[in-house]
């Protein structure tokens, strides 16, 4: 049987995919990343296992936050200086602000603290669900774009919203997959393609209700540029494997992505070919 | 406010991080050092939510009701 004729004649292993060897970086916030893992920094049972879980995933940027300092409190400094030794950039939150005017204020202070002008701006709207405000959301960051600032703006996956933060000339538009700490995956796959088509040109991260590494997958199967994943990793059993499982699952999502993948259809088509095929009008015994 | 003018017995009720305090100093990075922080620690101050970069804490002249925020880095997601 020729083994040849049984292959597509333009298939990556007779030609050699170039997409294998080309670089594919993500430019943001003035820097070019070739991660596209987004790790938190909080929930890790030691500072240890969070350093690790950095290493092993080769994470190129950190989530980190700002809180009230009590004199006394002499062990953060520790935990600071093991942060910055890790090398990765660093993305402040404003986690915990209610209005636009407490977040652009918490964004000054970060700016001073981290020395970065990156800035993951997040308005909450509701506590239950800690949903963001997109209204103080896309007004902080009209503010917070002309004073310089990267803005990282985590919102829902409202089309309108990601339209007025893109419009407002935010950084990245970091839309939810579903609410923070769950990990129920995407809840709504259709609006969050949407967001893609509608804003191609946007730097998109799903950032909050990513579970599982296959989410990770399945957001950037669909054209995100990253993933922001904390409680997923922190919390799993082993925090270190599951960041490298991340980071794979990030990674494949991705090559899968550019390496179009194929239509569904709605129904079988035989994969082997059927030419052929053995017993073909055979009357059976 | 002339800082200098303030007699040094004088004491000011303020909010820092949300408790009640009264000082006897007058300017924010005096605050500081009288509440015993640490001016080399990474740490962030804010006064009445605007934001104070260090470089003018020294000159910053402390008001009645003032509410002062000093946050420093934690982990976060």
């Amino acid at each position: 049987m020729d083994l040849a004729n049984m292959n597509q004649t333009d298939s990556p292993a007779q030609t050699g995919s170039a997409l294998l060897s080309q670089p594919d970086p993500l430019e943001v916030g003035g820097v070019s990343l070739h991660n596209r893992l987004f790790l938190g920094t909080a929930r890790y049972p030691a500072p240890s296992v969070l350093a690790e879980a950095v290493q092993a995933a080769q994470v190129q940027v950190l989530t980190v936050s700002l809180r009230r300092l009590a004199p006394e409190h002499q062990s953060g400094q520790a935990w600071w200086q093991r942060i910055q030794s890790l090398g990765a950039h660093l993305l402040p939150n404003t986690a915990g602000c209610h209005c636009a005017e407490e977040a652009i204020t918490l964004a000054h202070m970060a700016r001073e603290i981290f020395g970065t002008h990156w800035i993951k701006l997040e308005v909450i709207g509701d506590d239950y669900t800690l949903q963001p405000d997109p209204w103080d959301t896309v007004c902080a960051t009209q503010t917070l774009v002309r004073e310089g600032f990267a803005v990282f703006a985590y919102t829902t996956d409202d089309l309108v919203t990601a339209l007025k933060l893109r419009d407002a000339g935010a950084a990245a538009i970091m839309p939810w997959a579903a609410p923070i700490g769950t990990g129920a995956g995407p809840r709504n796959l259709p609006a969050l393609r949407t967001l893609r088509e509608r804003l191609p040109d946007s730097v998109l991260v799903v950032d909050a209700g990513i579970g599982a590494p296959h989410h990770a997958a399945q957001v950037m199967e669909l054209g995100y540029d990253a993933v922001l994943v904390n409680t997923a990793v922190a919390e799993a059993g082993d925090p270190v494997a599951m960041a490298r499982a991340f980071a794979l699952a990030v990674q494949s999502g991705r090559l899968s992505r550019r390496a179009l993948p194929m239509r569904e259809r709605e129904v079988a088509q035989a994969s082997t070919p059927l030419v052929g095929v053995p017993f073909w009008h055979q009357t059976p015994a | 406010m002339n800082v200098s003018a303030m007699p040094s017995s004088a004491k000011l009720q303020i909010q820092l991080n949300g408790e009640a305090v009264q000082t006897q100093s007058a300017t924010l990075a005096g605050l500081l050092a009288e509440r015993r922080f640490d001016a080399t620690r990474a740490m962030a101050c804010a006064v009445n939510r605007r934001f104070v970069p260090r470089g003018d804490w020294a000159q910053y002249a402390l008001q009645p009701g003032d509410a002062i925020e000093v946050v420093s880095p934690v982990v976060g997601g």
